[in-house]
């Protein structure tokens, strides 16, 4: 992993991998792995830093649904540009598997709604999968299919408002079953259990990072101050970037911009060039 | 290779769907009750998906034979198409599976059976008909190119011996031909390649075999006796157009021979609109969703001027071959060309 670095302003628009977790001990071998600084306590205690060069913040959203979705939300607004990768880091009681299993999320249900998110499993894991079903409290009581939780539902509801499917996922470890009370746990038992699967955890979160596409940044056109309804600017907008698509922007048509006196002119000027552009397809040249 | 496969808990048992899953040991096997929990969910995005789809194994429910928009023909009275799967394993860029589904992954309709006998009822319908009804396949899917997998051809090809009123097209871009050099051509059976020149099909059809393979299998079904039908379709306009068609259409007709293929079918770029919207916002920075284009009628296509251009010249190289009876155009726009 990279050296600790908190970068002053991070680019509004760069990438940032976001975990998250409803308790402090269940990031806590993440953070101190990448040696994330923390950056603030309220509302939410966030953490920051870099993982081979990527942006990387974890949330602490606390216990529950309402919790979960409120920390996604806030988290989600500090930087509502950015594109976003989404994991979820927790623990999760599970009637057959062993303690201190990890398993990679591959639905998420709800025990009240019975609504259910199949998880759009695109980055490749080794981890095995399996399902979740979220609950509002803390249970004895175990489904003899998948893993339960609390804020997992919740945590996918809420992330894809964000973000497109394949981009948010959740990591479950088993904390507790029918053999191992919830009441045996504790904070450092819970990051004890955490602690062995850090490194599969961190390569979801690049392999998920590595699905994103650069983001497409229509040419930065300096225009004259034209008045111009809102449907004009759309239209200029539109223009730009298929002029920006077909690398049609050159300093003549720059030039001719700049000269435009009324936004009416400056849309048939950039519609013209639109309609005079061919297609070149690379290394189609015939001599 | 696939990594997660969604079955349906009524076709876990279906012989398609264990050699399927033999066929992927190392998949993660995901039960599902309906298929369009998965492939309808949400929020999905076709473009990260394609890095990785998983298959889904469903059973089809609902209708199976559909007709054809009408201006698709070539050569059958009445047209239908049928779609065992949905998404393909190339991932060509004007492809409007990418606007029209909300899934990249691919979804394998397993119960092959209850088509034929849906395609059977058709052609019943048809019986007295003075031409064959033509079905089509690769509409949704290439018919070919998942064959080691689905087994498609090798389970309908035989079927539509049996069906004589009819005509079964395959549509595809792949090089899969193995099943069908296995077997006697069948006569109401075509191969209809999509095919490119080199420059377009290096661009845009990313994931397809090049030019020279896809003719090489042709060569070979031809040989065997199979009909082949050639698609032009869609004829891409761009700064070299006319030399690279030109170029392609010679090196088609020194490989294959002319007088033997079924048909040749040309037609424009176009996209229902709200197809087009959805790719343009997948590949925002991609040429091809703002050259030359314009909407008519809610379908996006290339300006009149451009495809009349384009598909004009095309088919008048075409036409050095193929006789018009054989030659079919579809524009866009109805003054354009006839074929």
């Amino acid at each position: 992993m990279s050296n600790p670095k908190i970068p002053n302003r991070l680019a509004e628009k760069e990438p940032v991998i976001t975990i998250v977790a409803a308790m402090n001990c269940e990031i806590k071998p993440i953070v101190d792995r990448l040696r994330l600084l923390k950056q603030c306590d309220k509302p939410f205690a966030v953490y920051k830093g870099e993982m081979h060069s990527h942006n990387i913040e974890v949330i602490v959203s606390g216990i529950g649904a309402v919790a979960m979705a409120a920390s996604v939300g806030w988290i989600a607004a500090q930087r509502p540009t950015a594109q976003r990768v989404w994991l979820n880091v927790g623990t999760a009681g599970h009637q057959t598997a062993d303690l201190g299993m990890a398993f990679r999320v591959h639905a998420s249900a709800d025990i009240f709604s019975e609504r259910k998110h199949h998880v759009a499993m695109v980055a490749k894991s080794a981890l095995a999968t399996d399902q979740l079903l979220s609950i509002n409290a803390p249970s004895n009581d175990y489904p003899d299919v998948g893993g339960i939780d609390m804020e997992a539902f919740a945590y996918f509801s809420a992330a894809y408002k964000f973000s497109s499917a394949e981009l948010v996922e959740s990591i479950k470890v088993v904390s507790d079953s029918p053999k191992h009370d919830i009441a045996d746990l504790n904070a450092a038992k819970i990051s004890e259990l955490i602690v062995p699967h850090v490194d599969n955890i961190l390569s979801l979160a690049l392999a998920m990072h590595a699905l994103l596409s650069p983001q497409f940044e229509a040419a930065n056109l300096t225009l004259p101050e034209l008045r111009a309804t809102h449907s004009q600017r759309h239209q200029l907008g539109v223009l730009i970037a298929k002029l920006t698509a077909l690398k049609a922007i050159d300093d003549d048509l720059i030039l001719a911009v700049n000269k435009s006196q009324d936004i009416q002119n400056l849309l048939t000027l950039l519609n013209t060039r639109l309609t005079e552009i061919e297609p070149c397809i690379e290394g189609a040249g015939h001599g | 290779m696939v990594d997660t496969l969604y079955i349906e808990k009524a076709v876990a048992s279906h012989s398609r769907t264990q050699s399927v899953i033999a066929r992927y040991p190392k998949a993660n096997q995901i039960l599902i009750d309906r298929y369009g929990e998965v492939f309808n969910s949400h929020n999905q995005n076709f473009r990260i998906q394609k890095n990785n789809p998983c298959l889904i194994l469903a059973e089809k429910r609902n209708k199976k034979v559909i007709s054809t928009p009408q201006q698709y023909e070539t050569g059958g009275a009445a047209n239908y198409y049928f779609s065992h799967m949905l998404n393909c394993v190339y991932d060509c860029r004007y492809c409007f599976l990418q606007g029209m589904l909300p899934s990249a992954n691919y979804l394998l309709f397993v119960n092959y059976e209850d088509f034929v006998e849906d395609i059977k009822d058709v052609a019943n319908k048809h019986i007295n008909d003075s031409k064959p009804v033509w079905f089509f396949s690769g509409y949704d899917c290439d018919s070919l190119a998942y064959e080691p997998v689905t087994h498609f051809a090798e389970y309908f090809i035989p079927a539509f011996a049996d069906i004589p009123n009819s005509v079964l097209e395959l549509r595809t871009k792949s090089t899969q031909v193995r099943s069908l050099l296995n077997q006697e051509a069948i006569s109401n059976v075509v191969i209809a390649s999509s095919l490119s020149p080199e420059s377009v099909a290096n661009e845009l059809e990313i994931g397809a075999p090049p030019l020279h393979k896809r003719l090489d299998a042709l060569a070979k079904l031809q040989k065997a006796g199979w009909r082949i039908g050639l698609r032009f379709d869609p004829v891409i306009w761009h700064k070299d157009y006319q030399q690279d068609y030109q170029n392609m259409i010679e090196l088609v007709f020194k490989i294959l021979d002319a007088d033997k293929i079924d048909s040749l079918t040309l037609g424009g770029f176009r996209l229902p609109r709200d197809h087009y919207k959805t790719m343009a916002k997948l590949y925002p920075e991609h040429w091809l969703f703002s050259a030359g284009l314009t909407e008519q009628q809610g379908m996006i296509t290339y300006r009149q001027e451009i495809e009349q251009k384009v598909l004009s010249s095309v088919q008048q190289m075409s036409e050095a071959w193929v006789p018009p009876e054989k030659l079919f155009v579809y524009p866009t726009f109805s003054t354009t060309v006839n074929a």
